[in-house]
This record gives C-alpha cells, sequence and structure tokens, in this order.
C-alpha cells in the first residue's frame, strides 16, 4: 500500500514537514534595505574608477551637460525639419536640472588628508552576529575622498557642548583637540542610554565630510548613531540628516537607511555632501560593549561660506526736472 | 516577469526588480534555511541574510539563462548552513549545541513533537533531495498556493512543461519517501 492513498496526503505532508512559520516582518524588512545597499555597492564597484561619492558627483554634472548637449541637438533637429516640432512626450524645451553640485564643476577635487592614529588592534575577525544593519568589517584603509581643493577641518579647537553636561570620563574639548588616540586621557565617557555632542562652527559653512572617531580601543559597535547639521544650537532650523544608522527608530530621529559599523583606528567618514549649516551634532546610544557613549575625535571637513558681498551703494536718484 | 528578467534587471542595477526576486525566493530560502537547521529562527535568520546578501555580490556574474535562480538560491543557502555548523564546532559548542536540541524538538514550534520532529527531518531531507525545479513547483503548489499559469511565468516555461514538471515532482516525492518510511530507523 502506499503513502498518498488520497488526493491531499500529499499537500499533508509536504505542508506538516515542510512548513515554516513566516520570518519575522521587521527582519524581512532590514535584509530587504541591506540587499539594495549591496547592490548599490556593487554597481559602485563595477563602474569606472570613483574614489568616493563627490567624485561621482563631477562625472553626474558632466554626464548632465553631455545629455543636455545631445539632447537639444536632437530637438532643435528636429524642429528644423521641414512641418518639424517636438513629437509628444519630448519637452519642446529646456532639460530637467542635474543633481546640486557638492562643489562646483569649476574647483578641482584633491584628496582630503586625514591624520590617522595608531591602530589599537589587528584582524578583521569578529564576534558580531552576523545582521543586516551591521556593515561588514573588513579593517582596509578607505579609499581616498575627495573634495574641492583649500578645504580644511573646520571643527578643530571649535567649543563643544553636550546632552550630558558632566562627562563621566574626560572633557568636551577633547572632541576638537586634534587627538584620535585610543589610550586613556583621549577620550569622553557620557553616561548611558542616547546623547549627543554638539560642535558650534562658529559660522555657516558648506560640509564636505564629517570624520568621528568613537572609542576604537577594541572591536565594538556604536548603536543609533545619527548626525545632523543645523542652522541654530537647538536644531529647530534648516535640520539636515547626514547620517543616520538608527534602524528601528528607537531614538525618535527617525528611521535610518545608514548601517551599523565596527569602530576602528580609521573613524568613520561620512560623506556630507556639501550641506550647509552652522552647527554638527551627532547621537548615540551606548554601544556593543556597554549603555556608554565615547567619542575621541569629530572632524568637519569643509569651508566657511564666504560672506555675502556688501551692497552696492543705491544710485543717487535722478534730479526731477523742474 | 520571469527570474531569468529580473536578473538581467538586477544586473543592470534595478533595485525595484532585485525586490522583487527577494520576495519572489524569500519563502523558499526561508523554510530550507528552517528545516535544515531545525526550527532554529536566529539561526534560519542568519543563513537567510547571508545567502541574499551573498546573491546580491555574485549577482553580475550568473547567466540569466543559465539554471534555475531558486536552484542557485538554495545551492548558497546550502553552503551558509554548512559554513554556520562549522563556524558554531569552532567558536563554541553552543551554536551546535542550540542545532542539536531543536532537531530533538523545535524550539520555535509550538506543536512539535517527536513524531512531527522525525517527519519534519525526513521531509526535509527528501525536498533537499530532489531536483532544484521539482522541489521549487512542489513548494509553489502546496505551500504558496500558486497557479500553474504563475509558476509558468516564474520559470519562463509553458504551462505543458509546469504541469510534466509537477507530476515528476510528485512521483520522485513519493518514492523518496516510501523509500524512507522502509528504511530502518
Amino acid at each position: 500500500m502506499g503513502a498518498f492513498e488520497k488526493p491531499d496526503d500529499l499537500a499533508n505532508v509536504i505542508q506538516a514537514g515542510y512548513g515554516a512559520p513566516p520570518p519575522r516582518e521587521a527582519f524581512v524588512r532590514g535584509l530587504g534595505e541591506r540587499m539594495r545597499v549591496e547592490l548599490r555597492a556593487s554597481q559602485e564597484a563595477a563602474a569606472p574608477a570613483r574614489p568616493h561619492r563627490a567624485l561621482s558627483v563631477r562625472w553626474q554634472w558632466a554626464l548632465a551637460a553631455a545629455a543636455t548637449v545631445v539632447l537639444a541637438a536632437g530637438i532643435a533637429a528636429i524642429a528644423l525639419r521641414p512641418g518639424g516640432g517636438a513629437p509628444p512626450g519630448l519637452p519642446s524645451v529646456g532639460v530637467p536640472p542635474g543633481p546640486e553640485p557638492e562643489g562646483t564643476p569649476e574647483e578641482k577635487m584633491v584628496p582630503l588628508e586625514i591624520k590617522l592614529p595608531r591602530a589599537l588592534f589587528i584582524g578583521t575577525d569578529t564576534n558580531f552576529k552576523p545582521s543586516p544593519y551591521l556593515e561588514n568589517f573588513d579593517g582596509k584603509p578607505r579609499p581616498p575622498f575627495l573634495a574641492p581643493e583649500g578645504t580644511v577641518n573646520l571643527a578643530l579647537g571649535k567649543p563643544v557642548t553636550s546632552s550630558d553636561s558632566e562627562p563621566i570620563i574626560g572633557a568636551l574639548k577633547l572632541l576638537t583637540d586634534g587627538d584620535k588616540e585610543g589610550s586613556d586621557g583621549s577620550f569622553v565617557e557620557f553616561g548611558p542610554g542616547k546623547q549627543w555632542v554638539q560642535i558650534d562652527l562658529k559660522g555657516p559653512c558648506t560640509m564636505y565630510a564629517i570624520v568621528v572617531w568613537h572609542f576604537h580601543g577594541e572591536k565594538r559597535v556604536y548603536h543609533d548613531v545619527v548626525i545632523q547639521a543645523a542652522d541654530d544650537p537647538d536644531f529647530i532650523e534648516n535640520v539636515r540628516t547626514v547620517y543616520n544608522n538608527d534602524y528601528d527608530n528607537s531614538s525618535g530621529l527617525g528611521i535610518g537607511r545608514d548601517l551599523e559599523y565596527v569602530e576602528n583606528y580609521q573613524g568613520r567618514l561620512i560623506n556630507a555632501q556639501g550641506v550647509q549649516g552652522r552647527y554638527v551634532r551627532l547621537s548615540s546610544k551606548g554601544n556593543s560593549s556597554n549603555d556608554q557613549n565615547h567619542y575621541i575625535e569629530v572632524e568637519v571637513y569643509g569651508k566657511p561660506l564666504a560672506p555675502a558681498p556688501p551692497a552696492p551703494p543705491a544710485a543717487a536718484p535722478a534730479a526731477a526736472p523742474k | 516577469m520571469s527570474d531569468a528578467d529580473l536578473v538581467r534587471a538586477i544586473q543592470a542595477g534595478d533595485e525595484t526588480a532585485l525586490a522583487a526576486l527577494y520576495q519572489r525566493h524569500l519563502p523558499s530560502v526561508w523554510r530550507f534555511a528552517f528545516s535544515r537547521l531545525a526550527g532554529n529562527t536566529a539561526a534560519a535568520e542568519d543563513v537567510a541574510s547571508e545567502t541574499f546578501l551573498a546573491a546580491v555580490r555574485q549577482i553580475g556574474r550568473l547567466a540569466p539563462e543559465g539554471g534555475s535562480v531558486g536552484g542557485w538560491l538554495i545551492g548558497i543557502a546550502r553552503h551558509k548552513v554548512q559554513d554556520l555548523r562549522r563556524r558554531g564546532a569552532r567558536r563554541s559548542a553552543a551554536l551546535t549545541e542550540k542545532i542539536t536540541a531543536a532537531q530533538a524538538a523545535p524550539a520555535d514550534d509550538p506543536s512539535a513533537s517527536l513524531e512531527t520532529a522525525e517527519l519534519r527531518q525526513r521531509v526535509g531531507a527528501i525536498m533537499d533531495g530532489l531536483e532544484d525545479d521539482e522541489r521549487a513547483v512542489l513548494e509553489w503548489k502546496y505551500l504558496d498556493g500558486l497557479s500553474v499559469r504563475e509558476m509558468a511565468a516564474r520559470l519562463g516555461r509553458t504551462e505543458k512543461a509546469i504541469e510534466a514538471a509537477l507530476y515528476r515532482a510528485r512521483q520522485s516525492f513519493r518514492a523518496a519517501y516510501e523509500r524512507a518510511q522502509r528504511a530502518p530507523r
């Protein structure tokens, strides 16, 4: 006698023996997002050598300009032929504007020179459980970051404030003193839970890159890292988020699409994409080793915004005819 | 869109196609991992994550018409299950113990019993031993409720070809199941 006498027997066996409860919704969503990030990374890696996104914008400008020329020539050819005119669906004039530049296309782009501290551990093996929210740690030197010539660290020596007015260890000025070593005496420790530090750049600036060193004496991951720029110290005016890896919005600043990462001596370089503002605020919410928050150094690479040129003197009103 | 169409679109950087392929094949990869790891949800999540991330990294080298995408994904998942077991054995016994314990009584399945665990083990082994397309059509038919037309669209084949594949798959499953029943325990 066979094992499957009734038509439904085979279905029942497969359902009982191979069915599974559905995966968690958060897992499915998170993995989908991580795959999207991976696809973009692999596409960028396969494209012609582009050291960093700042350079890609220059490419985008060049391509946009070339497309404009080609499209304009095409439209002109169509419009000039007998009985011509733009066919349906094609604009008769103009093209959509290109992306906002990080530096103007005329600016020379040069690699940022970032002085790195000593590495305090070797190897790439970590004990972190693979997660769709955690970036793979390879410990390799990062590619050069290109920024407009004349870009400097605007944060050096600038005043720092924080949500925790009395750090457990260290002083706030350590964040912008240029010392990035991971040893005792170089870092500031803030209390548990969500904490932020804020740097006043003392004037409106264009920012191209923000580099942050949390404690990098061991392989650890800081959670809910959010970096924002704003025009006012209370972060009300013109707030822009340049990095957010709070994937479940547990810090209340919105769901982030960036990945968590393992700290090391290179710090984390964030492409600020030419964001403008005077204040930079960095939040975090504990780390993989404990609930505290630690900062060693924050660098903000950019340029001060040129003050608006003085208005030309008003012309003297012409004398009224008598 | 067939799997091959989706692969071509993904290779061109289409994120929507990636989402569609993921949505289409996650149930199968998930069930495979869940079955091979005996109902250990955390370990199954690890395997499913690593499988799809590896697939995205490798998809540029995949020939869209070269074979079953589902089979390719299950092949990656199979390696990931082995990796997970090796890692568990090397780093600590904890993971291996967890999986072994789950094999005895699946921790995340409240209806688990020894009989169910045995059935899961047997059916999992049979499904794993089927041809890629046979396993896929059985899953789609009996677990995902897809119609023959939907399966044909996914695989880029005719409905007749799918019906024939379903027939072969049922025969293969029956034969393997009966062999397993006769085998000494």
